[in-house]
């Protein structure tokens, strides 16, 4: 005898159709989250590694660089300070040197410091009063009168008439002669 | 407690006739004017529901007879079955094929089984007023072909108060054949039979005849659990 499947409340038999499907959907979404995690946990192993890796890759690289500059060291701080020093504008001091128009006076120091920026010169002139011309010829052009007459040794006083020379040194910052 | 089994009442309904098996206790057999309306026969069972939540539904044969569908050729897909029968079933029992609800195993479409949407709508209704849950609607003669006993036979008659159902094969690879007829007069149930075999080509040794709720013949308890004691064999 055949059976038949006969009910006017459906829903019992969608269940049947339903709940397994629920059910597979239901572990399939389980495996996935499980793997997930798995796959999460590995995932965040290498990306640790790898962090470890770049630090280490970064200590090495850095570790041959420091032997490279202490191999270099002597070298390098001589160009540093010529780089340094090509890094300024010396013009403003040059001009003034070449402006420079006093008879009876000669250049004999030029002297730079890149570390404080300064710039020094040493003159032989015959008196102060040249001294102080040569200053007010140094000074001319700038508003706020950059070079500043440091010293001056020789024997003015012991020799009145001038007969001997006598030394007279300017400083500045570059950064006045702007 | 909430973790118990949950507490359901079976019902059985034909017409002069309804079975309550409440959540606890016995049977109640409910003797009901055979005229009686639909709306009226389920009022009768608010008494015996009590604290159950869901309900198990046995329709006889009168409110859900077996009818033998022949498809015409090229009826294939199931909703044009489902549509066909309707219309079949509409025309036998002289209703508009929108007043039926139709029910087919999509195995066996052979076999339809109309139910009044009026007797479907007034169901929903009574079971949301009694907030029962309904789990499942089905006709008895459905459960009687499922019987353990039945099995190994080709055909199978269920006698009820209210109508003779006939469901068999002639050959083991022919087609499902059945018919439900009212009974209005339990005594000519042999005679309606006799002529039910003939008219559906099966034959009468092959068929196991039950009989369900038959005052004449005594009940037997091992046939099924389900109304145990309403069941009997001839």
């Amino acid at each position: 005898m055949k059976i038949l499947r006969i009910d006017f409340v459906e829903t019992s038999r969608w269940l049947v159709v339903w709940v397994p499907t629920f059910f597979a959907i239901g572990a399939v979404i389980g495996a996935v989250y499980i793997k997930d995690r798995s796959w999460q946990t590995s995932i965040d192993a290498t990306k640790s590694q790898s962090v470890q890796l770049r630090v280490q890759e970064r200590a090495l690289k850095d570790a041959v660089t420091k032997t490279a500059t202490q191999a270099m060291e002597p070298r390098i701080a001589q160009l540093d300070g010529i780089r340094q020093k090509m890094r300024l504008d010396w013009n403003p001091a040059f001009a003034t040197i070449e402006n420079l128009q006093e008879p009876g006076t000669r250049l004999l120091l030029l002297r730079f410091d890149a570390a404080s920026q300064t710039i020094g010169l040493e003159y032989e002139v015959q008196s102060i009063r040249q001294a102080i011309a040569l200053t007010t010829a140094m000074n001319a052009g700038y508003a706020t009168a950059p070079w500043k007459l440091e010293g001056a040794t020789g024997v003015e006083l012991a020799a009145p008439k001038g007969s001997d020379r006598m030394r007279a040194t300017w400083t500045t910052r570059l950064s006045d002669l702007r | 407690m909430w973790l118990a089994r949950p507490k359901i009442v079976r019902v059985y309904l034909s017409r002069g006739l309804a079975l309550v098996h409440p959540a606890s206790g016995p049977i109640v057999e409910l003797g009901l004017e055979p005229a009686l309306e639909f709306k009226e026969v389920l009022t009768n069972l608010n008494p015996f529901i009590g604290a159950a939540f869901s309900m198990e539904l046995h329709l006889s044969a009168a409110y859900c007879p077996a009818v033998e569908i022949t498809y015409p050729v090229g009826v294939e897909r199931f909703a044009e079955k489902e549509a066909f029968a309707r219309s079949t079933c509409a025309m036998r029992q002289g209703v508009a094929p929108e007043e039926l609800m139709i029910q087919l195993d999509p195995q066996l479409p052979e076999i339809a089984v109309p139910l009044l949407r009026i007797h479907w709508d007034t169901l929903r209704t009574w079971l949301q007023d009694n907030k029962l849950n309904l789990r499942s609607a089905k006709p008895l003669w459905t459960l009687a072909a499922g019987l353990s006993c039945v099995r190994g036979h080709a055909a199978i008659a269920l006698t009820e108060r209210d109508g003779v159902t006939l469901l068999g094969t002639a050959d083991s690879g022919a087609p499902l054949r059945g018919l439900s007829l009212p009974l209005v007069q339990p005594e000519f149930a042999d005679a309606q039979l006799n002529r039910m075999h003939q008219s559906l080509s099966l034959g009468r040794a092959e068929t196991k005849h039950v009989k369900f709720a038959d005052a004449a013949s005594p009940g037997d308890v091992n046939v099924c659990s389900t109304w145990s004691s309403y069941w009997s064999i001839s």
